[in-house]
C-alpha cells in the first residue's frame, strides 16, 4: 500500500496553516501569534460573522497519513516518493464561504483563488499530486459546489482528473452523476472538454463515536467543545433477559427535521407513541417548522392527509410539547459526549433517525453508531441503501425479525410509509415478544456489533478502509 | 563540533521564508508568495512600510557563504526539538539585501515586531539561539547612532546577554566603531561585532582555487560564462607595458570616481593610463549642475570609456573578480576607485582585490586607513612606487590630491624605468596572491565565524 502525504503550502511556528487561506485573515492570526489555542477562529467569527472558509483540522482522514510535508519540500524534490501527496482543502462547516458563494472576507471568490501559483503547478505537472477537497464531516451535498469546481477549475486550468471530492455521502457517485449528466450537455459546456472529477466517500463518525465509546466503557471522562458529561453506555455484563424492558422502541430527536417530526405525529396518530421513548421540543424546532407546502412536497400526503397530520401536532403542542429523556436542554446536547446508557436499558429497538432522509446525502452522523455502542437492533430511517453500506462495514442487521426491505426503496414517500409500516407492525408485537427476540440475537448480532463498532477506533483498521476506497478511486480512470 | 541550525519561521510554497520581515508584513508577503511562481529570493516583499524592496538572487544566502565551512541545517521553529536547542547553535539569520544593509535595517524596523512570540520565546530562553546579523553586501556605511542604538534598547529591555545578537560584518574597522559607541555613552558591550570582509578574506581565493582547477592550472587560456569571457594568466614578466596605470571604474554614479578621473586629466595623466567609465544618470544629472560644467565638458561629453566589457553588470552579476587578462598586462599598476571614500566605516572590495589578483601594484582612492587595514590582513603595500601617508589622510579631498601627486609622480617615470620598478616588487604581488588563496583554504573565515558566534 502506498504511502499518502498531507501537503501544506504554509507551516508557522506552532503548526501548519489550513491551505487556501485567506490572506485577509491574518490579521487575526497575527493577534494570536499563529497560535491556535489562542482562539483565532473565534477572533476570526466575532470580527467577520463568517463561518471559517477552510479549516485546519484533517481529523476525519489525519490517521490514513503518512505524514506532513510541505509544498515546498515536494515542488523542490526534498520529498519525493511514489506515495500520493494530498493537497487537502477542507470546508467544514463554512462551506458555501469555501466556495465562494456567500459574500464574506472572500468577494465571492472560492478557494481556488488562493491556492498559491506554485502548488497549482504541481496539481497540474505532478501525476501523484492531487487537490483533495476535504467535506467528509458533511453529508449534504450542495449541487453549485460541483459548478464552481468545475467553473474554477477550468479558470485555473486544473485537470478535473486531480480533483478528490471527499464527503460523508454514500450517495454521492449517484447524486454526482447525475448533475454532471445535465450539466455536461449545457451549451455553454459543450465546447469544453470536461472529464469527471474523482469521488471519494468517507466516514467520519464511525471511528469518533467508536473512540468514545471505547473510553466511556473504560471509564475514561470524554469532552466535546467545552462539555464534559459523565457518560455512561450500556456493557454486555449488564444485559439481562431477567428484566423485561419499559419501552419497545427508542429515538432521539434533538433537532426536528421533517422526518422526524413526521415520525412522531405518525406516532401520536397511531397511537403508538407510548411504545416510543422519544425525545422531542417543539417549541424549539429549528431548521424545520410543519407547513403544508413542505409536508406536499414530500408527498406524504397520499398516506395520511396534512390536516390530519397539523391535527396530531397542534394536539401534541397543547398536551406535550416537549419530551425529555436523557438531558434536558436538548439546544445543549451534541452528538458526542452525551451518552447515557439508562434509556437504552429501558427500551429495546431504537429507531434511528438520521441527519438527512429526503435529502439526497447518505450521510452516516455519529447518530448510526450508537444503537451498536449501546447494544440496540435498529431500524435506519435515512436516505435509502443506508443499511446496505452498514453491513459493508461487516456489521450485521435485523431480517428477518425487521422486514429491511424498506433500505432499497430509494422512493422517499414510500420509504418513510414502509418503515412506520413497520414500526407499527412491530408495535402490535409483545413486550414479551420483543424481549425474546432482543435476547435471541444478543450475542450472535448485539455483542457482535458493539465489539466490532469499538474495534473501529483502531486507526489502522480505519486508515485501510480510507486508503483501499482513495486508491480504487485514483485508479479509476473511467 | 555543534550543529549549526538556522532558524526560519515558517516555510512557504517559495521556500524558507528569510528572517528579517515584520510579523505584520505577512498578509501581504503570503498574499505575494501566492502569486508568485519563482523562488523566494526573487521577489518576496519584506516590507511594505518603508519603500519597497526585494529579496534579491543576487544577495547570497547564508549559506553560499558559510556551508563550505560548516554544515548548516535549515530548521523550522515548529520542527525544533529539545535535543537541538539543548545541543546545537541555534541562529536566526537576517541578512542584508541588494537595496538594503543590516545598518538601515535595524535603523528603521522595531526588533520586537520581527519575531513570533514563540520564536522570541525561544531566543530569551535558551542560550543556544540567537541572532545573527550578516552586511555581506555593503561595507561602507555610516554606523549611526541608531543602529546601536536600536540593538542596546532591544536587549536592555529584554534583558538579553551581550553574547546573543551577533553582527557580522565587511566594514573591516568595526570593532573600533562599536567601541566608540560604547565609549560616547558609556555602556557596556550588548552584542558581539565581527569583521569579516567576504570581499577579501573568502570570495577571491576560493574563485581563483576553483578556476585553477577548471583550466588545469591555466593550461586552458579562457573561460567563457554567461557570454562573458576572462582569463587568469599568470604575468608576463618579459616584454615592455604600453601604459603606466589602469583604473577601472564601473559606476560613475559614486561622483568621487568622475572627481578622480577629472584630476588625472587636468594633471594631463589620463592618457598613460588605460581608465574605464560607464554612464549613469547620477553622474548626468551631477553634470548639469551649473558649478559642474567641467565634469560635463572633460568627462560627460566623452564618455563611457571603455576598456573591456561594454557590458559591466554582465561581470559584476558573475562574481566580481575575473575579467580578461589583456588590459592588465598592459599596464604596471592599478589606480583603484573604491566604493566609498568616507571616513569613519572602512571597506575594502573586490575593486582593491582583482589587482591583487592580477599582480598589480595599486593605489587606493578609498576610506582613510584601508592600507592600514590591507597590511593587518598580512597584505604587503608598495611604498617602492608610492608615498602612502596619503592613506592616513581624513580629507578625502587632501587625501585625494596627494594620490593623483602620488599618481603623477609614478607616470613620470619611464615605461622602462617603471618596469624595472614593477619587477622589484613582483615578490610582494605573488605573496598577495597567494594570500588570498591561503585565506580561502586555511579556514580564516571559519575561525573567525566560529569566535563570532561562540562555537
Amino acid at each position: 500500500m502506498k504511502d499518502i502525504f498531507l501537503v501544506s503550502d504554509y507551516i508557522s511556528p506552532y503548526s501548519p496553516l489550513e491551505n487556501c487561506l485567506n490572506v485577509g485573515y491574518f490579521q487575526s492570526y497575527i493577534e494570536s501569534d499563529f497560535d491556535r489555542t489562542q482562539g483565532i477562529i473565534q477572533k476570526l467569527q466575532d470580527k467577520y460573522y463568517d463561518p471559517i472558509a477552510v479549516w485546519h483540522g484533517q481529523g476525519s482522514i489525519e490517521y490514513a497519513m503518512t505524514g506532513q510535508v510541505s509544498t515546498y519540500d515536494v515542488f523542490s524534490k526534498k520529498h519525493q516518493t511514489d506515495g500520493i501527496y494530498l493537497y487537502v482543502v477542507s470546508p467544514f462547516g463554512g462551506a458555501s464561504c469555501t466556495f465562494g458563494l456567500h459574500n464574506s472576507l472572500h468577494m465571492h471568490r472560492s478557494f481556488f483563488f488562493f491556492i498559491p501559483e506554485r502548488t497549482k503547478y504541481l496539481i497540474k505537472n505532478l501525476e501523484n499530486f492531487y487537490l483533495f477537497i476535504n467535506y467528509s464531516n458533511e453529508g449534504t451535498l450542495n449541487n453549485e459546489f460541483f459548478e464552481v469546481i468545475y467553473k474554477d477549475a477550468c479558470e485555473f486550468d486544473i485537470p478535473f482528473e486531480k480533483i478528490v471530492f471527499c464527503i460523508s455521502d454514500y450517495n454521492i457517485q449517484k447524486s454526482f452523476d447525475d448533475w454532471y449528466d445535465v450539466y455536461s450537455q449545457r451549451p455553454d459546456n459543450q465546447d469544453k472538454k470536461l472529464t469527471k472529477i474523482k469521488l471519494l466517500y468517507h466516514v467520519w463518525s464511525l471511528r469518533d463515536k467508536a473512540r468514545e465509546f471505547k473510553k466511556i466503557l473504560s471509564n475514561e471522562r470524554t469532552r466535546f467543545n467545552s462539555f464534559s458529561n459523565p457518560c455512561t453506555v450500556v456493557s454486555k455484563q449488564e444485559v439481562t433477559d431477567k428484566i423485561v424492558r419499559q419501552k419497545k422502541f427508542l429515538m432521539l430527536n434533538r433537532r426536528m427535521r421533517p422526518h422526524r417530526l413526521y415520525s412522531v405525529l405518525m406516532f401520536s396518530h397511531l397511537n403508538i407513541i407510548n411504545d416510543v421513548f422519544v425525545s422531542y421540543d417543539l417549541n424549539n424546532m429549528q431548521m424545520f417548522d410543519l407547513e403544508e407546502r413542505m409536508y406536499k412536497n414530500h408527498h406524504l400526503g397520499e398516506q395520511i392527509p396534512f390536516s390530519t397530520i397539523k391535527l396530531e401536532y397542534d394536539k401534541l403542542k397543547l398536551t406535550k410539547p416537549i419530551s425529555i429523556l436523557d438531558f434536558e436542554n436538548l439546544e445543549e446536547v451534541w452528538g458526542f459526549n452525551f451518552e447515557d446508557k439508562r434509556i437504552y436499558l429501558q427500551s429495546y429497538i431504537h429507531i434511528t433517525s438520521e441527519t438527512n432522509f429526503f435529502e439526497t446525502g447518505g450521510y452516516f452522523s455519529e447518530k448510526t453508531w450508537k444503537p451498536m455502542g449501546h447494544l440496540q437492533p435498529f431500524i435506519f430511517m435515512g436516505p435509502a441503501n443506508g443499511l446496505k453500506e452498514i453491513r459493508k462495514f461487516g456489521f450485521k442487521t435485523f431480517s428477518p425479525f425487521i422486514n429491511e426491505s424498506y433500505d432499497e426503496e430509494t422512493d422517499d414517500k414510500l420509504r418513510f410509509k414502509m418503515i412506520i409500516d413497520e414500526i407499527e407492525r412491530l408495535s402490535k408485537l409483545s413486550l414479551e415478544e420483543i424481549h425474546s427476540w432482543y435476547h435471541s440475537i444478543f450475542e450472535d448480532i448485539l455483542v457482535y456489533n458493539q465489539e466490532l463498532f469499538l474495534q473501529y477506533e483502531n486507526d489502522v483498521l480505519m486508515k485501510e478502509f480510507f486508503t483501499k476506497n482513495l486508491f480504487e478511486v485514483l485508479n479509476d480512470n473511467t | 563540533m555543534k550543529n549549526i541550525n538556522s532558524l526560519y519561521e515558517f516555510i512557504t510554497p517559495n521556500g524558507f521564508l528569510p528572517m528579517g520581515y515584520e510579523i505584520t508584513d505577512i498578509p501581504i508577503i503570503f498574499s505575494e508568495i501566492n502569486d508568485t511562481f519563482a523562488g523566494i529570493n526573487n521577489g518576496v516583499l519584506r516590507t511594505i512600510n518603508k519603500p519597497k524592496f526585494r529579496v534579491s538572487n543576487n544577495t547570497p544566502d547564508v549559506f553560499d557563504l558559510l556551508s563550505e565551512y560548516f554544515e548548516i541545517h535549515r530548521k523550522l521553529v515548529h520542527q525544533i526539538s529539545d535535543d537541538n536547542l539543548r545541543q546545537d547553535h541555534n541562529l536566526f539569520v537576517i541578512t542584508s539585501t541588494n537595496d538594503e544593509t543590516i545598518v538601515e535595517y535595524v535603523s528603521r524596523v522595531n526588533l520586537d515586531n520581527i519575531f513570533t512570540k514563540k520564536s522570541f520565546s525561544l531566543f530569551k530562553q535558551y542560550d543556544s539561539v540567537k541572532i545573527l546579523l550578516i552586511d555581506n553586501k555593503e561595507g561602507c556605511i555610516e554606523y549611526t547612532d541608531d543602529f546601536f542604538g536600536n540593538i542596546h534598547k532591544f536587549t536592555h529591555r529584554h534583558s538579553i546577554k551581550s553574547n546573543k545578537i551577533i553582527f557580522i560584518t565587511n566594514t573591516s574597522n568595526i570593532k573600533r566603531i562599536y567601541e566608540n559607541y560604547l565609549a560616547k555613552y558609556d555602556l557596556p558591550s550588548f552584542m558581539v561585532c565581527e569583521s569579516i570582509n567576504f570581499c577579501v578574506e573568502g570570495e577571491p581565493g576560493k574563485n581563483i582555487v576553483k578556476y585553477e582547477h577548471t583550466t588545469n592550472d591555466y593550461e586552458v587560456e579562457k573561460i567563457v560564462e554567461r557570454e562573458t569571457e576572462y582569463s587568469l594568466d599568470k604575468a608576463p614578466l618579459t616584454h615592455l607595458r604600453d601604459k603606466h596605470f589602469l583604473c577601472l571604474n564601473r559606476n560613475s554614479g559614486r561622483l568621487h570616481r568622475p572627481k578622480l578621473i577629472l584630476n588625472l586629466i587636468q594633471y594631463n595623466l589620463f592618457n598613460k593610463g588605460l581608465v574605464s567609465l560607464f554612464k549613469s544618470d547620477a553622474f548626468d544629472n551631477f553634470c548639469e549642475e551649473p558649478e559642474n560644467t567641467e565634469y560635463k565638458l572633460q568627462i560627460q561629453q566623452k564618455y563611457p570609456f571603455i576598456i573591456d566589457y561594454e557590458d559591466a553588470d554582465a561581470v559584476a552579476d558573475m562574481h566580481n573578480y575575473f575579467t580578461n587578462t589583456d588590459m592588465w598586462n598592459r599596464a604596471y599598476f592599478s589606480i583603484v576607485n573604491e566604493t566609498g571614500v568616507s571616513k569613519g566605516s572602512i571597506f575594502i572590495t573586490e575593486k582593491t582585490i582583482r589587482p591583487m589578483i592580477y599582480f598589480h601594484p595599486l593605489i587606493v582612492y578609498g576610506n582613510p586607513h584601508t592600507l592600514s587595514e590591507l597590511r593587518k590582513l598580512g597584505f604587503e603595500t608598495f611604498p617602492e612606487f608610492f608615498d602612502e601617508s596619503y592613506d592616513t589622510i581624513e580629507d578625502e579631498n587632501e587625501r585625494l590630491s596627494a594620490i593623483v601627486a602620488n599618481v603623477e609622480k609614478v607616470c613620470s617615470l619611464s615605461l622602462e624605468e617603471l618596469h624595472v620598478l614593477y619587477h622589484s616588487v613582483y615578490p610582494k604581488l605573488v605573496h598577495n596572491k597567494n594570500l588570498l588563496i591561503k585565506f580561502a583554504t586555511d579556514g580564516h573565515i571559519k575561525d573567525k565565524f566560529s569566535n563570532a558566534i561562540d562555537l
